[in-house]
């Protein structure tokens, strides 16, 4: 039996060991939205990569439309890549605004819907942006701070999540951690 | 099994958690959506295990997903955890995690694998409980069509569940539902919460955990996140009731054997013919007896 603890270069972002720390990373951070989640270190890869590779291969597809994922990476991942209106994963720049419509999933298979992992510079405490979540997950209230994420991209959430059970589900990430937000995740605040 | 059982040569070069990484990265991506979709019933692969389906595959699948080296196991069956479906999976999962610990105590446990109960302390934020599921779907009872069951589900549409109630009610007085009781997630999708008694489905409404259903079989997986609303469907002026273990002059039992009387209580029957009463749930029992003897031991 392979022991995951003696295998080498487990903290690499291509070993079991790593996929599967950092995947209890992101199922806390969908339990619980709005609170940050430290991904485990690792020595060969940054940004959205991590959670591609924890999440990704050939059965679903991803759309990369800022080119945040090295093509080497998207090759090693084996992911067939699709335009941003029907992939199942969409990787994008926070700092801009989206222009695309992405696939909100039907009333029979509403996890369809897409997952966007949203690279943002920074999840640390910043008053530049202070939103407050409610919904499952959340006790009473969670405050959500983010720094480099236009204001835009609310809007559009908003609008894309209207008609429950259909909608996107975000994942927003900086350098170290990430922060969820699903579908049922209300957001107040932030847009002045 | 065996306890010295150890896996043929040839088997030895199976990966850990026994399933390949492809199969966990599904089941991975189906519990995220699961969990933002509270109490929609995802579908997923459900690859072959060395058992049955129908023996608890569903959670089994779930729980060597995310399991890890620093992960602490507990696996009940009807609230035991010496039970013949707890032991077997606790053994299979021994064997296939190396690094992993397992206990039978629920506050010590990060990951607890259950058939038909949910254990009497309350758990935690840090913890996870995988229920096994044989029957996902509660609308199976009133429409025989799955798409047409989608469709229901999607629109939030339970009025003929609601009728299957109201007749147990003309006929009967009481809903006759005695476990897998419809419990409607978040005020929309409406789940069959495994075969839990009455009295565990309380315990699901507002829970401190992530609670994960999977259904082996019938190849579904389903949630109920943390601080989530889970309300039986019941009519306002019926409200929900659980198990009674009142006897006819208005005494609580107790267990018998740790004397618990705030405890989801089996009964037995016994070679003369009399019944007996007792905890459930072992751990809790144990607890109980502990507490009681050590309390006795200081006086």
């Amino acid at each position: 039996m392979n022991n995951p603890l003696t295998t080498e270069q487990h903290n690499s972002v291509w070993s079991p060991l790593y996929q599967q720390r950092a995947f209890r990373a992101l199922m806390s951070a969908f339990s619980f939205p709005g609170r940050r989640q430290s991904l485990p270190l690792c020595s060969d890869a940054t940004g959205p990569t991590c959670i591609a590779a924890v999440l990704c291969d050939n059965e679903v597809s991803l759309a990369d439309p800022d080119q945040l994922i090295d093509s080497a990476d998207v090759r090693r991942l084996g992911i067939r890549e699709a335009g941003v209106t029907n992939a199942g994963f969409i990787v994008a720049d926070g700092s801009q605004a989206p222009t695309f419509e992405p696939a909100l999933g039907n009333l029979a298979e509403p996890e369809q819907g897409a997952t966007i992992i949203i690279r943002v510079a920074s999840l640390e405490d910043s008053n530049d942006f202070p939103l407050i979540l409610q919904g499952p997950g959340i006790e009473d209230k969670q405050a959500l701070s983010v720094n480099g994420l236009n204001r835009e991209w609310l809007a559009e959430r908003t609008r894309w999540n209207r008609n429950f059970p259909m909608g996107v589900d975000l994942i927003l990430m900086d350098d170290t951690q990430v922060v969820a937000l699903p579908r049922t995740t209300r957001i107040s605040g932030g847009t002045n | 099994m065996n306890p010295d059982y150890r896996l043929p040569h040839s088997q030895d070069s199976y990966g850990f958690g026994f399933l390949d990484e492809f199969a966990k990265r599904e089941i991975r991506r189906v519990i995220l959506k699961a969990i933002s979709i509270p109490g929609y019933q995802t579908p997923y692969a459900s690859r072959e295990m060395p058992m049955g389906r129908g023996f608890g595959t569903g959670g089994l699948q779930l729980t060597l997903s995310m399991i890890g080296p620093d992960d602490t196991l507990k696996v009940i069956d009807q609230g035991s955890d010496d039970s013949v479906n707890a032991v077997n999976l606790r053994k299979f999962a021994e064997l296939t995690c190396p690094e992993v610990s397992t206990t039978e105590s629920t506050t010590e446990a990060s990951l607890i694998q259950t058939r038909h109960r949910v254990p009497e302390i309350p758990l935690r934020e840090d913890q996870v409980l995988n229920l096994q599921v044989p029957y996902p779907d509660p609308l199976v009872i009133v429409e025989p069509s799955e798409a047409k069951r989608k469709i229901m589900h999607g629109e939030g549409d339970y009025a003929r569940l609601l009728t299957k109630l109201y007749e147990d009610l003309v006929k009967f007085d009481e809903i006759t539902i005695s476990h897998r009781y419809p419990t409607r997630i978040n005020g929309h999708y409406v789940i069959d919460p495994s075969p839990i008694p009455r009295y565990d489905v309380p315990g699901l409404h507002q829970s401190r955990a992530l609670l994960l259903f999977g259904a082996g079989r019938e190849k579904k997986i389903y949630a109920v996140p943390p601080y989530t609303n889970a309300e039986p469907l019941v009519f306002d002026d019926v409200p929900f009731r659980t198990e009674s273990f009142y006897t006819a002059d208005g005494q609580r039992r107790a267990c018998d054997r740790c004397g618990s009387i705030d405890s989801f209580l089996d009964e037995l029957n016994l070679d003369d013919g009399s019944k007996a009463w007792q905890c459930s749930d072992t751990d809790y029992c144990n607890r109980q007896l502990a507490r009681t003897e050590a309390g006795e031991a200081t006086q």
